[in-house]
């Protein structure tokens, strides 16, 4: 069940009035539960049940740590860390690690032929397992008291908003507000209704819109024009921002209803003037979690300048496998670790050097959408093809699958979600203009929206 | 009150949820709602302008504008029907009457979603032809599933024994009687929600507005349909996207080359067996092979031209590719061909007819 599907249209409806009919929180995280259960397996059934084991796992390893000392508390924090770990290993990676001891063994000349399995992806995987051990971590740290409640546990790992693409939620964050009973609040429904609202915009009207070009440009990169293949990579920026962040709005915006303040995950990253800074605004739950979980617990940048930098390539490194069993994706963390390593940049500009710190945004996001390419690659001979035929500036065909009027629409597009974003990013509309706006937003998403079943780009992390 | 209504909204939402899932329910709603209609529920919309027109929700727009006008006439030599002719086939030739085709006793046509049993007379030739839309080539001939569709048993009472309601419930959830956890996950759950939620006639003209604004503005049609590139057709757009088994775009390699021409010899071979004197294979070229062919696959001629294929084909692609004006083949807004598209495949079928009769003659 995608959230620009009219089946969650009305579980939403359903769930929420049901969730605000209830008057006690028990009966409430019962049903969000129920719930969070039925939209995890409308993608693939069985799957719950692997959701299901690593949320049991987690739980008595959580009681576990919380009642011990010393080496055993260590002990169970990593067992826990090496069966969520496992799971990832197992369903996400086993195949690209065996396909690789294939090419390795055939080009040694010895190959070896060691079974694949056939299995797919479990949707949101990488999310719900990094959600699940941020949870045995604090409690190991003492930084998070142990959630006795088995129902409320599960909760925190499958809440149905964030359950398949984040953000990646800490236990301090999300347990306390599942716990607390709060009665419906208009001011966040209409909040929440506003921000989803916004969310389904970038997605079916700007995200769906842009991947026409994308789409054709990465499919057709030998013959298209270098102009043409530029407009493909920087339409592919703005289309995975409006995908993933138009997802974050809509979850947010959805916990948002029901009185849960869930993490931001976006800070208008194409106004980053270095790639630092980019990531303090992309996927911010992900950048902390790594922060939290790998990068400090590697020494950070307390052991000298050559460690930090190890430790920065090593985050960006695991950051890129996080993201999917491919080269691309690992050379696109790799490259990304290197320029924070080797082009840090500045993050403050007095006033005589602003106008020059306005001008390393572009220059920032022209080295960030060369990056993209990598990720939206099927390898990296394609990505390095596509970036060597953006700048042999070469001739060929122009058309990006869209005609100029739409060229020009997807332009304006842009800039109206840039503008918001930086002008009004609020979500609350009082009054009548909550009616308007919501009257205003269905008819657009209605008559601009592409309705082509495109899922989420971040469902298949 | 707002308790009540949002009780209300809880149970007409589940109502939904659960009529969306269920075949038994989405069965019931459509024949209450549409009665007669058993099929194609989930797309109520109608256009006489044609099946791509309809689906794009482009009526309005003039140029798509190509009413159905086909003419039958009777044709020419049928002084001795001695010919049982079998025609297993697709919408392009459903509506075809039975008296154009020459040389005809007896003529049975068994539609791609049906199953029928024949009982062959072995008084007569028996003739069939396997007709297929070049968009299910691939799909239908990678093995032999026909099989299913053409049953030649004993001598029994005759005519269509099953109608197979397989495709409608490839539709469906099967919600009830036999209820599965899967069932309640159908991947079909929200072709069904928009029918139940916005399959109404007052709902029509916001949905022709929005097809009509995004073709003016974009040149874009919404959904399955694709516009061809001079913009005068509509394409179901699965057939021009390549690597989509219905594409004529796309490469296709020689192993499945290979492969359905293996499975349409191991066909030929079982009807023959079973007891028809002659098999024919006669694949309809889509739209965008004749009207558009830049990018074509060459699937067509690859099967028919196969050193290794033993079926007799009646090659209406090199008819199309070879024929004046082959942009007065097809209707604009529709999958099908107009009038002088089927009136080339009728000749070609006649003129077969005619030498399959021209062999009872000899005998």
């Amino acid at each position: 069940m995608t959230f620009n599907s009219l089946q969650f249209l009305v579980f939403f409806m359903v769930v929420t009035l049901w969730f605000f009919q209830l008057k006690n929180q028990k009966a409430r995280i019962w049903l969000l539960l129920i719930a969070s259960c039925y939209f995890y397996m409308s993608f693939i059934p069985i799957y719950l049940l692997i959701l299901g084991g690593t949320i049991v796992i987690d739980y008595i390893a959580g009681m576990l740590i919380a009642r011990s000392e010393g080496s055993t508390r260590k002990g169970w924090l990593v067992l826990s860390l090496v069966a969520n770990i496992g799971v990832l290993a197992v369903f996400k990676y086993y195949n690209f690690f065996i396909d690789n001891i294939h090419t390795a063994t055939g080009i040694i000349g010895r190959p070896l032929d060691l079974p694949l399995l056939k299995i797919a992806l479990p949707i949101g995987l990488s999310f719900h397992t990094f959600q699940a051990m941020s949870y045995t971590i604090e409690v190991y740290r003492g930084r998070q008291p142990v959630e006795k409640n088995f129902v409320t546990y599960a909760l925190y790992v499958m809440f149905y908003p964030q359950l398949v693409a984040g953000p990646i939620e800490r236990p301090q964050n999300v347990l306390p507000q599942l716990k607390e009973f709060r009665p419906y609040n208009r001011d966040n429904v209409r909040e929440g209704i506003t921000r989803m609202l916004w969310g389904f915009f970038k997605k079916v009207v700007i995200a769906d819109r842009l991947a026409m070009v994308v789409d054709r440009t990465f499919a057709h990169t030998s013959e298209s024009s270098s102009l043409a293949l530029a407009i493909g990579a920087v339409f592919y920026s703005f289309q995975i921002y409006c995908d993933f962040s138009g997802y974050s709005d809509i979850a947010l915006g959805a916990a948002r209803v029901m009185n849960i303040q869930l993490m931001e995950n976006f800070n208008q990253p194409y106004l980053a003037r270095n790639i630092s800074q980019f990531w303090s605004r992309w996927h911010i739950s992900l950048s902390g979690w790594f922060r939290d979980y790998v990068y400090i617990p590697l020494g950070g940048n307390r052991k000298g300048e050559a460690r930090r930098k190890l430790n920065v390539f090593i985050v960006f490194m695991l950051s890129g496998l996080w993201h999917g069993a491919n080269w691309t994706f690992i050379v696109w963390g790799i490259l990304h670790g290197l320029s924070v390593i080797f082009f840090p940049g500045k993050d403050n500009f007095n006033a005589n050097k602003r106008l020059a710190g306005l001008l390393w945004i572009p220059v920032n996001f022209i080295l960030v959408t060369l990056l993209w390419v990598f990720f939206r690659s099927a390898n990296v001979a394609a990505a390095w093809g596509y970036i060597k035929s953006i700048f042999i500036l070469r001739g060929g065909s122009h058309y990006i699958g869209i005609n100029s009027v739409e060229f020009g629409f997807s332009l304006l597009l842009i800039a109206i979600m840039l503008w918001k974003e930086r002008v009004k990013p609020g979500h609350i509309i009082s009054g009548k203009s909550f009616y308007a706006y919501t009257i205003f937003m269905v008819l657009l998403c209605y008559y601009f929206g592409v309705f082509i079943e495109n899922q989420f780009i971040y469902f298949q992390f | 009150m707002k308790r009540l209504l949002a009780y209300a909204g809880i149970v007409i939402g589940l109502c939904i949820l659960v009529a969306a899932t269920s075949s038994q329910i989405t069965g019931d709603v459509h024949k209450l709602r549409a009665p007669g209609k058993e099929k194609e529920w989930w797309r109520e919309h109608y256009s006489a302008w044609g099946d791509l027109t309809a689906m794009a929700y482009l009526d309005n727009i003039v140029k798509f504008r190509e009413a159905r006008s086909f003419t039958y006439g009777q044709p020419a030599g049928t002084c001795k029907n001695n010919l049982d002719l079998y025609l297993y086939g697709d919408s392009y030739v459903t509506d075809i009457p039975p008296h154009v085709y020459s040389y005809v006793d007896s003529f049975h046509f068994i539609f791609r979603y049906q199953q029928q049993q024949c009982r062959l007379d072995t008084g007569k030739r028996n003739v069939l032809i396997i007709e297929v839309s070049e968009r299910f080539l691939r799909a239908k001939f990678s093995d032999t599933s026909l099989y299913e569709n053409i049953q030649v048993t004993q001598p029994i009472a005759g005519g269509i024994l099953t109608e197979s309601t397989a495709e409608n419930e490839q539709h469906y959830a099967s919600l009830l009687p036999s209820f599965k956890i899967a069932d309640l996950f159908n991947p079909y759950i929200n072709q069904n929600l928009e029918y139940h939620l916005f399959n109404y006639e007052f709902l029509t003209a916001p949905r022709l507005m929005k097809a009509g604004l995004n073709y003016r503005l974009f040149n874009r049609a919404s959904g399955d349909v694709a516009i061809s590139d001079d913009g005068q057709y509509l394409f179901l757009k699965r057939t021009v996207t390549p690597g989509h088994i219905y594409s004529c775009y796309g490469s296709i390699s020689a192993g499945e080359i290979n492969k359905i021409v293996a499975s349409l010899n191991t066909i030929y071979k079982h009807y023959r067996d079973a007891g028809f004197d002659e098999v024919y294979l006669s694949i309809i070229p889509v739209p965008a092979t004749i009207l558009q062919p830049a990018n074509y696959n060459r699937q067509i001629p690859a099967v028919q031209n196969h050193p290794a294929l033993q079926m007799p084909v009646l090659d209406l692609y090199t008819v199309y590719k070879n024929h004046s004006s082959p942009q007065e083949l097809y209707r604009a807004g529709d999958t099908h061909w107009n009038n002088n598209g089927m009136h080339e495949w009728l000749n070609l079928v006649n003129s077969t007819l005619r030498t399959e009769n021209s062999k009872i003659d000899r005998r």
